[in-house]
This record gives C-alpha cells, structure tokens and sequence, in this order.
C-alpha cells in the first residue's frame, strides 16, 4: 500500500489543463522529484497535493485515506515555499514555532521542539533574529524547520534551491538528503533542475505538458530514458534522428545519414523513424581509428577543469564529446580525431522530432 | 491565489457604492428639467447645462483657475526637476533638510496657509492679484511635483547614461538623448497631479483670491454656502467629465497607483 | 554617489531657485502669521494692536468654547481615521485578490475621486445626506424610519462626507504595503494549520499594519485641518478648527486671534505626524527594511 497516491488527478484553468491525468505512488520514506520544465504542471501538482489547489478530477489518498478536498490547515503537511514565505514580522524562532501554535502544543514543549529543530538545521544561534537579517542559505533553512518542526507525514519542497547560488544549492542539496534520510520523512520535490533532482531523489517523475512522461529512478532515468524529451532533459546529449534497418533482441541497427549504427532501445521495428541518443561520456576520442569509429574534427574544445567538451564535426553530424581531464590538452581545434562509442553507449527510442 | 468568497464581494460591493454614491448623486441631479433639486423623471435635459452659459462669473473663474493650473504647475515643476536632480543625484551637508524643506507645504493644513500668505500678500502690497494667487498655488503644489520627478530620477538607471557617455556622448547630449526621454514620464506625471492640485484647491485660495481673480472651486463654495442648486450640479458634473478624462489619461501614463502612491 | 568626490557647490545652485522662493514665501508668511498670533485685536476700533501679549493663546487654552471646537475637530478626525482603517484596510486587502482587468478598473473607481474637486464630492454628500436626498428616502422606503431625517447640518452627516473624502489614502497606504506582502505567507500559515482567520490576524494584518498606520496618520492630519467638507455639512452650527479660524479672520476680522487659532492647528499637526512617524519606525524599523 502506497503512503501518497494520485489517482488521474487532472487539473483545468479555464481553457489550459495544468495537469493532465496524473496516476503516482509513493512510498513511505521515499524522496520522489517532479522535474519538468517550466509550465509543465509540477508546481500545480505539488500545490493539489498540499490542498492549496483544487483538482479538477482525479482522487489524492494520504496514508490510505482521502484528502482530495480537505482544506490545506488540515492536512499537516509540511511545505517549503520557493519564496520561502517566511514571515518578516516574526523572529526565527517565532516563525518554527507557528505551526506549533497551531497545533496547541503547550509552551514546554513548544520550546523544546523549536531549539531542537533549529539545532537540525544548526540556526540555534540566530533564533531571535528577523528574516531580513538572514542569508538566503539561513532563510532556507529556517523555512525548513519551520515545515519539519510540525512533524509532517509528507514534505513539500517548491523549487527549495533555486534562489541560492550554485556552491550553496550543491551543499544544500547533501545537507537535505542526508537529513531526509535521518527523518525517513516522504518527501516530494518539485524542480527543474534536473542535476537537483538526479542528487537527491530515489525516485524521479519527468513531466511535461502536464503529463508525467517517465516515471523512474535517477539513474534508469539518466541510462535509458524512454523519449528524446526525457533524454534532452535529464543531462545532456546529442540527439540524432535515424531510421531501423535491423531489429534485434534488446534494441536495433539504425541508419543515421549515411553511417549504420547499432544501438540500444525498445518497442522499435523495421523502418520506424528512431530518436538516437549519445551521452557526449558515453564516446570516446583518439588519434587513430578502431572498430566502430568515425572520423571527425574538432571544430571547439573547452576547459571544465575536471573534463574537456569538445565540439567534433563528423559524419554523423557535428557531436558533443566530454572526455576526461588526464592533465595535457590532448586535442586542439582542427586536430582529426576518431569517435569510438560502444553499443550499450547508444540509446535508441521510437519517436520523431525531439520535443521541449 | 485564493478568490474572494462572497461575503468579501459584498463589501466591496458596498464600498464601491459608497465611493461612487455622491459623484452619481450629482450627475445625476444636474440633468433635472425642474427648478430645483430633484431627479429627471421625465428623462434627462440639459436645461441647467445651457445655464451655465447665463452665469459668466463661473465662466470667468473657469478660466481663471485654468490659467492658474497651467501657471502654477508650469513653475513648480520647472523648480522641481533640478532640485530633484540635486537631492536625488548628490550626497551633501544638507540634503535631507532641503528635502524635508521642500515636502514640508504637505504637512501643513491649507487654512494655515492661507492666512499666512493673506497677511503676507497684503502686507507686501500684491494681495487679490494673480500674480500672488500663482505664488501661493506654487509653493502648494511643489512638494507633488517635486515627489513624482524625484521618484522618476531616483529610479533612473545610471549605467544607461555611463554608456552614452563612453560611446561618445558630450554631458548635454546625454541629457537630451537619455537622462530627458527616461523621466519624461515623471516629469509629466508630476505637472499634471500638480495642475490638477492647484485646479481643485479651494480652502487656502479662498484667503488669497478676490472677487476678480476668483477660481472655480472659490466660487463653487461661496455659491453652496448660499444655496444649493442645479446649477452648481450641471457644473460640478462638468468637472467630473474633465476630470474623469484626464484621470484615465494619467492612469494610461503613469498609473494612477504609482502617481498617487509616489513610487517610482 | 557616482560623480565620485565631493559634489562642491552644485546641487546647491540647483536647489537654489526653489529654497530662495520657499523661504520668501513660505517662511516669511508663516513667521509674520505668528508674530500676528501674539498681537491683540481692538473690536471697538477693529484695529490690531502691535503689542506682545499671549492672551489669544491663553483664550484658547482656557474658554470652553474652543475646547469644544478643539475637541470636536479631534474627535471627528479620530472618528473618521478609525473608520477609515476599518473599510479602508480590507477594501485594499480585497483588491489586492482581484484579478486584472477588475483590479485596475476598481483601483480607479476607488482612487479616481481623489482628483475630483472636494466640493464637487462634498455636494453630492449635501445631496444625499438632505431631508429630501437619497439616504433619507431610502431609510423611508425600507420603513427604518417614518418621518425624512436630515443629516446635514449633523456630526453623523459631517463624519461620513468626511470618510468619503479621505478614504481613498487610507486604501492606498494599505495598497502599497500589500504590494510588498509576498502571498505566499497566507498559504504557509495556513498549511501549517492556521484557519482563514488566524492567517489574517496573525500573519497579513501585523505585514499591512505599517500601510494601516501611516494612511491613519494622512487621515488623522488631513482631516483635522479639513475645511470644505465641515463647512459645507456641518455650517455654522458645527464649526471645527478651520471654519472657526475662517471666521475669525473673514467675518469677526479677528486676525491675531485667527492666527493663534492656526498656529495652534499647526503645531498640533506636526507634532502628530511627528511623533507618530517616530513611534512607526522605532517599531518597524527592525522588522522591514
């Protein structure tokens, strides 16, 4: 039995659906992420969830029960705001010990929970200031411990990070999982940081246009993604369009241009159109040719301290290549280079165009 | 974000018909056919419009305050725009009193005023003159200019004169061509609330106009006091329209929240 | 600043034309208007004496009938600014929810009389608040009362016109402090378990209290000092401050003492906004920025 369930919940503004017939499970304990571009109808998921929106259609369970239409200060779930909402007329600590207050629970007590979660997020020491006086990071965390502190089944996070810079977010980003995993709180993320998601998730919904497109864990999603959307979205790529000539057990031979490649995919068959997709890890430069490899030139190369990006035109098309950094530069701009991949490298999906 | 449920609609209803109430009442009292206060039953006339015309004082004070408006706001926002410049532009000893100088008309009651310049002007040998009317109107409305330019200026990009400035531009140029077009809007802004500040004050011009160089709202309240009439309807009916035009025409430039609020 | 070093003398001449006719017109008077408060007026001669006395000050302080002008002008504006705040405040609350277009229609509807002449607004007020207007034929029709009542010429009359008239600031100080409220608050209070109403109370009311308290303090100084309205609606019976300094110098042509009934007006006004301002921001300079 699943702990949160939506059931084809479908969400309609006046003429623009939201979310489209939405059916996920999720367990007790799990970090799921909804992850999609903007528009795509993760936040209105997010807000059905907390009650904070009605769903047009479709059914939401909590811990085996109804919550569809209960009112959002019933349901005690915790949610961090993308604003964080904190609230600035109130001292840190007044601000974790709201939802206490709420709740009745008495002053001893009260106290005691508050210092306790604002020791979780190491901000004892800053109880009695007011938001305005807080860092980004600060804020963040008191809008954290002001969701936890009430001791909700479920936590909400509404794009937690997207306002902190890119050191911060990346430490933020261990310091909530490992918490999460502390608590065993069920926790659902919405983001469109794709990298955000990877990191922290154990499982991960890709949405798009409303529609959870795939539902799975980081790294099935990142390995084989089922559509050159999930592809394109989640890490990068190069996405080239081929035909099937062969089907073969776990996946087929395509012709992208003139070069036949063989690759790895499902629901594929003779003739189809395919989307091919090849991580820029996944190929591997050298000077001189070998088996499965195609000529080519660097036409740009850049530095990213840990690995090199290269730019190759070849005959499939001009590639991404990434390839590690061994200490010299090995490749320069004009250099021939020869592009070796290997079967499992290739992911192949039944599609046309690439779409978002 | 949440909708307002009914009973939220209902206030508003009822304030809405509380802000509107009076200005109907009159509009709707001026197209009466009677000779006397009442609602056209028998459809609207414009007997008491075509009135108007029979009264020549209110005409004369019509243009009277015109001319005023346009005088006065005319200078105050000519004193406005460079001391804007300096109290937005520079940090010196003295700022925020010049400042508080400059705003300070705003706190004091117009009735003050009023006496004041009534002693001062007939002291000084120019009472009941226009050219004393407009000196007094100046310094009321002033602080109006002087807030919507300052906003304007304040909020002024600087960069966007440092790059006219490296790609060649000499100091006037770039006033002309850059700093000029970007707080028009304010500049604008700022002449029309004080024109129509200066249209609509009654209380201190009352101390300071005499029967030759009366303006409109003056003559309004000496005609009220006496009686209340039709006429004194299909006139204020009148200015409603005009105000009502030039309103929408400040909201479409400025936004009326941001004229009236000050913001920049 | 960016013009780096010091600014010299410049933003002085560019202040100057508009200090040189501030102080000439606007210090002089008001100094010459307080040495006027201190002379005495002869009412057999009608002439002003240029002694120094403070006798016009000490008849105020002292004669109960200024006490109650003085009291009654107070106590009207006290009147008005709570009511004020209590429609203003959740009528701006209410049209921050709104959606465009209706937004900006009743934001129009609501600020636009603030640019419509005050006698024009306050004659529709002396239309509708006579015997014969819309409020006492309405009360009739709706059989509250049987007889037409009229409410010009009465405190009640005086107090409405002068909402009217003043609550448009109090909607936008309101206005512009929702305009800082990130609305994302109410739904975190609320998710946290606060009812409809506890969210108001606790957490969008204490953020609009700023808004709430400098749009009283514009309705407080405003309508203490108000002119038109109290003396259209309220004539000679119901005289305040301003009418009655109206009447000392154009009727009576008691100057001095007009003039100490308007110095203290003033002095009372500043040391309101004064001190208020003060008090404000000691309290929420900690909290907003």
């Amino acid at each position: 039995m699943s702990f949160v369930r939506l059931e084809n919940v479908t969400k309609r503004f006046d003429r623009f659906t939201a979310v489209d017939d939405l059916s996920l499970s999720i367990e007790k304990g799990e970090f799921v992420s909804l992850l999609g571009p903007s528009g795509c109808g993760k936040t209105t998921t997010l807000q059905m969830i907390a009650g904070l929106q009605d769903p047009t259609a479709g059914r939401i369970h909590l811990d085996g029960e109804d919550i569809t239409h209960k009112k959002p200060n019933q349901r005690g779930l915790g949610i961090v705001f993308q604003s964080y909402a904190l609230f600035p007329h109130m001292t840190v600590e007044e601000n974790v010990s709201f939802g206490l207050e709420m709740r009745r629970v008495d002053r001893g007590e009260r106290e005691q929970r508050v210092r306790r979660s604002l020791e979780q997020v190491q901000l004892d020491s800053l109880a009695k200031r007011y938001p305005k006086d807080l860092s980004g990071g600060q804020r963040q965390r008191v809008a954290l411990a002001r969701a936890l502190v009430i001791q909700p089944p479920v936590l909400l996070l509404d794009e937690p990070l997207s306002n902190l810079d890119a050191k911060l977010r990346e430490d933020m980003q261990l310091e909530l999982r490992v918490l999460q995993q502390q608590l065993g709180v069920t926790t659902i993320l919405v983001t469109h940081d794709q990298a955000e998601a990877l990191s922290m998730s154990d499982r991960i919904v890709v949405m798009n246009e409303g529609r959870a497109v795939q539902i799975d864990a980081p790294l099935t999603m990142y390995e084989r993604p089922e559509t050159a959307f999930v592809s394109n979205f989640v890490g990068k790529t190069n996405l080239l369009q081929g035909v099937v000539t062969a089907v073969e057990e776990d996946g087929a031979t395509v012709r992208v241009g003139e070069q036949s490649l063989s690759g790895e995919g499902r629901g594929l068959s003779d003739g189809a159109a395919v989307t091919v997709s090849l991580r820029p890890e996944k190929l591997r430069l050298s000077a001189q040719a070998e088996d499965q490899s195609i000529p080519g030139q660097v036409s740009a190369g850049i530095f990213l301290g840990n690995h090199w990006l290269y730019q190759i035109d070849s005959a499939l098309g001009t590639l991404l290549v990434s390839e590690a950094n061994r200490g010299t530069p090995p490749f320069a701009r004009g250099d021939p280079v020869h592009i070796h991949w290997v079967r499992e490298g290739v992911r192949l999906m039944p599609e046309g165009a690439p779409r978002g | 974000m949440r909708r307002n449920g009914w009973p939220e609609m209902l206030f508003h209803g009822l304030f809405v018909i509380f802000i509107l109430a009076p200005i109907v009442a009159v509009f709707v009292v001026s197209f009466t056919d009677k000779g006397y206060l009442s609602v056209p039953t028998d459809g609207p006339s414009l007997r008491w419009f075509r009135a108007i015309l029979d009264y020549p004082g209110f005409i004369d004070a019509f243009w009277m305050s015109l001319y005023l408006g346009l005088a006065s706001a005319t200078l105050a926002t000519l004193l406005a725009i460079p001391a804007a410049s300096a109290i937005a532009r520079y940090r010196f000893p003295g700022r925020g009193m010049i400042s508080a100088f400059f705003m300070s008309p705003l706190m004091i009651p117009h009735i003050v005023l009023g006496v004041s310049f009534l002693k001062f002007f007939s002291d000084i040998g120019i009472s009941g003159t226009f050219f004393g009317i407009m000196l007094a109107h100046v310094v009321l409305i002033t602080p109006y200019a002087l807030r919507l330019v300052l906003s304007s200026i304040t909020g002024l990009p600087r960069d966007a004169e440092q790059a006219a400035a490296t790609l060649g531009a000499p100091p006037f140029t770039v006033f002309r061509r850059v700093t000029l077009p970007l707080i028009l809007p304010g500049i604008v802004g700022g002449w029309m609330l004080a024109f129509i500040t200066s249209f609509d004050e009654v209380t201190m011009s009352i101390f300071v106009a005499s029967p030759e160089t009366m303006t409109l709202p003056v003559r309004m309240y000496h005609h009220i006091a006496q009686t209340i009439d039709p006429l004194i309807a299909s006139i204020s009916t009148v200015l409603i329209v005009m105000t009502l035009i030039m309103m929408i025409i400040l909201d479409r430039l400025y936004g009326l929240d941001r004229l009236l609020v000050g913001k920049g | 600043m960016a013009e780096g070093g010091s600014p010299g003398s410049r933003p002085y001449w560019l202040s100057a034309p508009g200090l040189v006719l501030f102080a000439t017109l606007l210090g002089v008077p008001l100094f010459t208007t307080l040495m006027l408060s201190f002379y005495s007026f002869d009412y057999a001669t009608g002439g002003i004496q240029t002694d120094f006395t403070p006798a016009n000050y000490l008849e105020i302080f002292q004669d109960s009938y200024f006490h109650l002008i003085f009291g009654r002008t107070f106590g009207v504006a006290l009147l008005v600014t709570l009511i004020c705040a209590l429609i203003g405040a959740p009528e701006a609350y209410i049209l921050a929810r709104m959606r465009n277009p209706w937004k900006s229609l009743f934001l129009l509807v609501i600020l636009g009389p603030l640019l419509i002449s005050v006698i024009v607004r306050t004659l529709g007020w002396a239309l509708l608040l006579g015997s014969k207007g819309a409020i006492s034929e309405g009360l009739q029709m709706l059989g509250i009362i049987s007889d037409p009542i009229s409410l010009m010429f009465t405190t009640t009359g005086m107090v409405i016109a002068l909402v009217h008239v003043l609550v448009p600031f109090m909607v936008l100080s309101v206005w512009a402090s929702l305009q800082k409220l990130d609305l994302q608050t109410e739904d975190a209070a609320l998710t946290l378990g606060a009812s409809r109403f506890t969210v108001l109370r606790r957490v969008v009311l204490p953020q609009i209290m700023p808004g709430i308290l400098s749009g009283s303090l514009i309705v407080f100084a405003l309508t203490a000092s108000a002119f038109a309205t109290p003396s259209i609606i309220g004539g000679r019976r119901l005289k305040v401050v301003a009418t009655t300094a109206y009447d000392e110098y154009l009727s009576t042509l008691n100057w001095p003492l007009g003039a100490a009934i308007a110095v203290v007006l003033l002095v009372a006004n500043v040391i309101a906004i004064t001190s208020y301002n003060r008090m404000v921001e000691r309290r929420y300079a900690k909290i907003f920025e």
